[in-house]
């Protein structure tokens, strides 16, 4: 009934939220409510649904069989994580969102997409898997393009990869279709585990490329900067948290599930030149390229969206090592990420609500404003960059630890190189908004409502509670790990119990407490400090002033910028995707040039045409 | 029961009392009315024809000396489909066709057309085929230059010399099989031609194809197609590429299958049609005027057809008729609101709709579930067909079958792009202020929002739809 109750409810509110839009600028506190309480049922209904495990629905006959859909350990875990993240959304947007800018139909998309990734992950037949495939790509373009025209054109630049996905999935769905004769997974198991090579690569290569490019692995990641970062703040941080992981769901279910561990690793040269190999390797260059690319960003946004890609990368890093402690870091990182990023964007989305901009160069010093906006992207920040005792420390630890435990040294030296990105970027991040000199023009900026405030605070003690007592997570992390077929994790309520390290998190969190508490002792009994005026101050031999002010914020990491310069502007990726869709272009000038407007050209063709046809069908000669 | 001669009867005297009578209300009464009436005597025919299929006596002369017809599942179902379209059409063009504009000579040729359009599905001679097949091109060429401005003259001309060349190739075509058999039936042309030298039937088969396949925007000799139906008044580029193309197809395949059954030409078929996907949709890829925009896009979508078509079994003929149903509902909406477009704006160019999705809201909107249901996004109809189509090949198997669909597959990506750079640019901010709210005329807007029910809601049709579907496919391999 539950599993039912989850797609219903979407549906239902996406089309009531559809009905109300006319009446959105008039009174937009309807169209709230009902999103509010639509999203509320269904993060209800997602924590009920637990006791539905393993129970089939079935939904309408297509083709000849029956679409069907269920709750698994795996897609409980992504459903909790989905109606979570839309519910605090949700209710930030109930303060954040005002209808000045064009988005009448924000919720109506969002319940769109909601039911597109809810039954995504409820699917349990390859049709059903590519139908809400295919409803949730369509559902994510129509939420990134509101607004503003610039949203509109990256929102563009993401249907051509998505749909480029969805078409060959679509091919993949009709090759393993036509070859194992059934939709129904189990079968499909049972026809690869017997299939030829050649059969097991196509599938592959058809089934995860899309995944690959839907969860923004290096090189498919050129879509996801611009199309994240134009969208509207909140939908950023429901983005990044949530909508890249499905690319990730589909790998982790078609790899572990579908497939087989087994027939993944079938695909190779030798035991440490295969499929997996070559995931690592696409991981780790999604971990470090799009990392070091955050540190030129001058937009918040912007910022962090290279960080979705990046840190994806250590998703993947951690699943492709398909050993215990990996895959636990991998389903653990997507959870951190989801909490800590939506945490930060909520940060700049408070910080945006009060000073309409979200241009690192122009921010600074608003800690004295908004303080709980500071408190919330700092904690984030420490997740982010995975340093005690935030929870992004123990997905972090354990990746690297999967790392150099199944023999990847140069694999787990890049997630480190990452790492150091990330602290530089999330560094920049925090100081250009919250540190330095407050500019005057932001003198009368106040700390937002405590609506907006309430996701804020939620979710520093998600962060910090779940980086104290991992245990609470990697509960259910086991449970996945069961039914992928993996050896579960032996977890404890502050981390991991292990041969290879022990990681107890609440005596870390305890050891940092006692330094911090010693670091405060000393900070006030010192007598040492005297608060000043802003403008009482100095910097590289010069007294500041109004006049003069502080402008580290400025251009921050030039000198880094100078040297790598030359480097990031040569990126690759950018280029080839925009070499390829000139070539398209032309090629298609070319092809139209077929059409001369010209009746004796035309003419020409009739006789070529029969001639060619003529000499296609042989018997003739 | 009522005679399906009055497919061809009916619409042909209703343009005469329309000439008669010479008024506006009348003959748009007509035009309505006749349609509707003809899509109602297909569906009470069309339970009797799922079993076999109805011969129809004509004038009491059995064959050879008269000329066999007959209404089989594909008949009656193509008859249907071109009534409803071509009644929503006329309810379409009763607001959008300018008052005064010679309307009484507009609906006559638009009758004119429909005979020889039902004549076609119904004709078992093959130079009772030629005849109608004349009087549909001639209708054509009339309708593609009703604006009489240099674009449509010239593309009206263009499309009169490519037709008469084809017309020609028929005629050579029809020629040689009447040299064989000595007979025009269908029927006996299939016996005679199975014996006869097989690079002679070829050589008739080959000219047949693009003979008629000029009617059928079949790739090469579909040039015509992109300034006709972009130069036509957007009605007719509604009738012209959501039933006309689509019929000439389906007859032209039917015909090539059974008549000349002798010579296997799927392959070359098939390999026409990937070329037509390919071609189609990367000429559309660049269009910066909407209506050639959807004109490329309709040969593509022929092609996809055509594939479906000449992968020859079963499944594939059923996944063909379906994505003609779909092509014939999303394609008509789409130029349907093209036309709207064109009306509020005097332009043909994307560029000038920037906003206009502001001020015509309802239109866009349709437009955009129109162009979701035609790349085939789920769960519109367009998806079911689309997928249909590929599972067929799939099934089919081999290497020509696995490109279609690869090319299909590439071919929907390009699709998707154009079309929705169409929607970005409709729903651009608008310029300035918000302006009046300008939709279509309410006979308009009705007529495009029952074909876009169609492409929308269409997949709940096809557990009833699949009944018709299965005899229907049978009709594409069988001549009774």
């Amino acid at each position: 009934m539950y599993t039912q109750a989850l797609l219903l409810l979407p549906l239902v509110g996406f089309g009531v939220a559809f009905l109300l839009q006319g009446t959105v600028k008039r009174s937009p506190a309807i169209v709230k409510t009902w999103a509010m309480l639509g999203f509320a049922a269904i993060a209800a209904v997602a924590a009920l649904a637990g006791a539905e495990i393993g129970t089939l629905y079935e939904g309408p006959t297509v083709f000849g069989s029956v679409l069907t859909y269920g709750l698994t350990d795996l897609s409980w875990w992504f459903v909790l994580l989905i109606a979570g993240i839309t519910a605090l959304t949700t209710v930030f947007t109930l303060g954040s969102l005002r209808y000045a800018d064009d988005y009448p139909m924000y919720y109506a998309w969002l319940f769109a997409k909601v039911f597109g990734m809810i039954g995504l992950v409820m699917s349990r037949d390859l049709l059903s898997f590519f139908i809400m495939w295919e409803i949730m790509s369509w559902a994510t373009y129509l939420v990134m393009q509101q607004g503003r025209d610039e949203s509109r054109k990256a929102a563009q630049g993401y249907l051509v990869y998505a749909i480029s996905a969805g078409m060959i999935l679509l091919g993949g769905v009709v090759f393993l279709r036509t070859a194992s004769g059934s939709f129904e997974f189990a079968v499909i198991t049972k026809f690869v585990a017997g299939a030829d090579l050649g059969v097991i690569i196509t599938a592959i290569v058809l089934v995860l490329v899309p995944f690959l490019i839907e969860a923004a692995v290096y090189p498919t990641h050129g879509w996801l900067p611009s199309a994240y970062a134009s969208s509207e703040t909140t939908m950023t941080a429901y983005l990044s948290s949530i909508s890249t992981r499905m690319g990730l769901f589909g790998l982790i279910l078609f790899v572990f599930n579908v497939f087989g561990l087994d027939v993944i690793d079938r695909i190779g040269i030798s035991a440490h030149l295969n499929l997996r190999t070559l995931l690592l390797v696409l991981a780790a260059l999604t971990a470090v390229l799009p990392t070091y690319t955050a540190l030129f960003q001058h937009d918040a946004k912007r910022l962090l969206t290279w960080h979705s890609i990046g840190q994806g990368g250590y998703m993947l890093l951690g699943l492709a090592t398909a050993s215990t402690l990996g895959t636990a870091g991998g389903l653990m990182h997507i959870f951190n990420y989801m909490t800590y990023v939506a945490l930060i964007i909520f940060s700049i989305a408070a910080v945006e609500y009060r000073t309409g901009t979200t241009n690192l160069n122009k921010l600074g010093g608003l800690i004295t404003r908004q303080p709980v906006a500071f408190l919330g992207m700092l904690f984030g920040i420490i997740g982010l960059a995975g340093i005690p005792p935030m929870n992004g420390f123990v997905s972090k630890w354990f990746i690297y630890r999967s790392l150099i435990l199944g023999g990847y040294p140069f694999v787990a030296l890049a997630a480190f190189i990452a790492t150091v990105g990330t602290i530089m970027s999330v560094y920049k991040l925090i100081h250009n908004t919250f540190l330095g000199q407050l500019p005057e023009r932001y003198n009368e900026v106040r700390e937002v409502g405590w609506v907006m405030q309430l996701p804020i605070w939620v979710l520093m003690a998600v962060v910090f509670a779940t980086g104290v007592f991992p245990g609470t997570i990697l509960q259910w992390i086991a449970r996945i790990q069961v039914e992928l077929g993996i050896a579960p994790i032996a977890y404890t309520l502050g981390g991991v119990a292990q041969e290879a390290g022990d990681l107890n998190m609440m005596v870390i969190t305890l050891v940092f407490t006692l330094t911090f508490i010693v670091g405060a002792v000393i900070f006030f009994m010192g007598g040492k400090r005297r608060i000043v005026s802003q403008y009482d101050n100095y910097a590289a031999g010069h007294f500041l002033n109004k006049d003069v002010p502080y402008n580290f914020n400025y251009n921050f990491y030039s000198a880094f910028d100078h040297i790598f310069e030359k480097l990031y502007h040569a990126a690759p990726v950018q280029s080839t995707e925009r070499n390829l869709g000139r070539l398209v272009a032309t090629v298609g000038e070319y092809i139209r040039r077929f059409f001369t407007g010209q009746i004796n050209t035309y003419a020409a063709y009739y006789v070529a045409a029969v001639i060619i046809a003529l000499a296609f069908l042989k018997e003739v000669l | 029961m009522v005679s399906p001669m009055l497919f061809i009867i009916a619409p042909l005297s209703a343009a005469f009392i329309m000439i008669l009578f010479n008024s506006r209300v009348i003959a748009l009464g007509l035009s309505l009315l006749v349609p509707i009436g003809l899509a109602w005597l297909g569906l009470s025919w069309l339970p009797y024809t799922l079993g076999a299929a109805q011969p129809i006596l004509v004038a009491s002369i059995p064959a050879p000396l008269g000329i066999p017809l007959s209404i089989d599942a594909l008949g009656a179902g193509m008859a249907i489909l071109v009534a409803v379209s071509a009644a929503l059409v006329v309810l379409y063009s009763s607001s959008y066709m300018k008052k005064g504009h010679h309307e009484v000579r507009y609906y006559t040729v638009v009758m004119i057309l429909l005979t020889s359009a039902f004549g076609l599905v119904l004709t078992r001679d093959i130079f009772n085929l030629f005849v109608f097949f004349e009087i549909l091109c001639i209708s054509s060429y009339i309708l593609v230059s009703w604006e009489q401005d240099g674009a449509a003259l010239e593309a009206s001309f263009k499309y009169m010399v490519l037709g008469s060349i084809g017309s020609t190739f028929l005629l050579v075509s029809i020629a040689l099989v009447y040299r064989v058999a000595g007979s025009l039936a269908m029927a006996d042309v299939a016996t005679a031609l199975a014996t006869a030298p097989r690079g002679y039937v070829a050589f008739a088969a080959v000219t047949f194809l693009f003979g008629v396949g000029v009617e059928a925007a079949i790739f090469p000799v579909n040039t015509w197609l992109p300034d006709a139906h972009s130069s036509a008044p957007s009605s007719i580029s509604a009738i012209l590429s959501g039933f006309v193309i689509e019929l000439a197809l389906v007859v032209a395949f039917r015909v090539l299958n059974t008549a000349f059954a002798a010579v296997d030409t799927l392959p070359l078929v098939r390999v026409v049609a990937i070329a037509g996907v390919i071609v189609g949709e990367m000429a559309a890829f660049g269009q910066k005027d909407l209506k050639r925009m959807l004109a490329y896009s309709s040969i593509s979508q022929i092609g996809i057809m055509l594939f479906a078509f000449s992968l020859g079994t079963q499944a594939g003929a059923q996944a063909g008729l379906q994505h003609l149903l779909m092509h014939a509902g999303a394609k008509s909406a789409l130029f349907l609101i093209a036309g709207y477009f064109i009306v509020r704006t005097g332009s043909r160019l994307i560029a000038d709709y920037a906003g206009l999705g502001h001020r015509m809201p309802v239109s866009a909107a349709l437009f955009g579930f129109a162009a979701l249901s035609l790349v085939g996004a789920p769960p519109l109809l367009g998806f079911f067909t689309k997928f249909q189509v590929l599972s067929a090949a799939g099934a089919a198997g081999g290497f020509t079958a696995w490109l279609g669909v690869a090319v299909i597959l590439f071919g929907t990506v390009l699709e998707t792009v154009y079309l929705f750079r169409v929607l970005r640019v409709l729903f651009a901010p608008a310029a300035s202020g918000s302006p009046a709210r300008a939709d279509m005329d309410w006979p308009a807007l009705a007529a495009v929002a029952l074909f876009t029910a169609l492409v929308v809601f269409g997949a709940l049709l096809l557990p009833t739809l699949s009944q018709m579907i299965g005899p229907m496919a049978d009709g594409l391999a069988s001549l009774l």
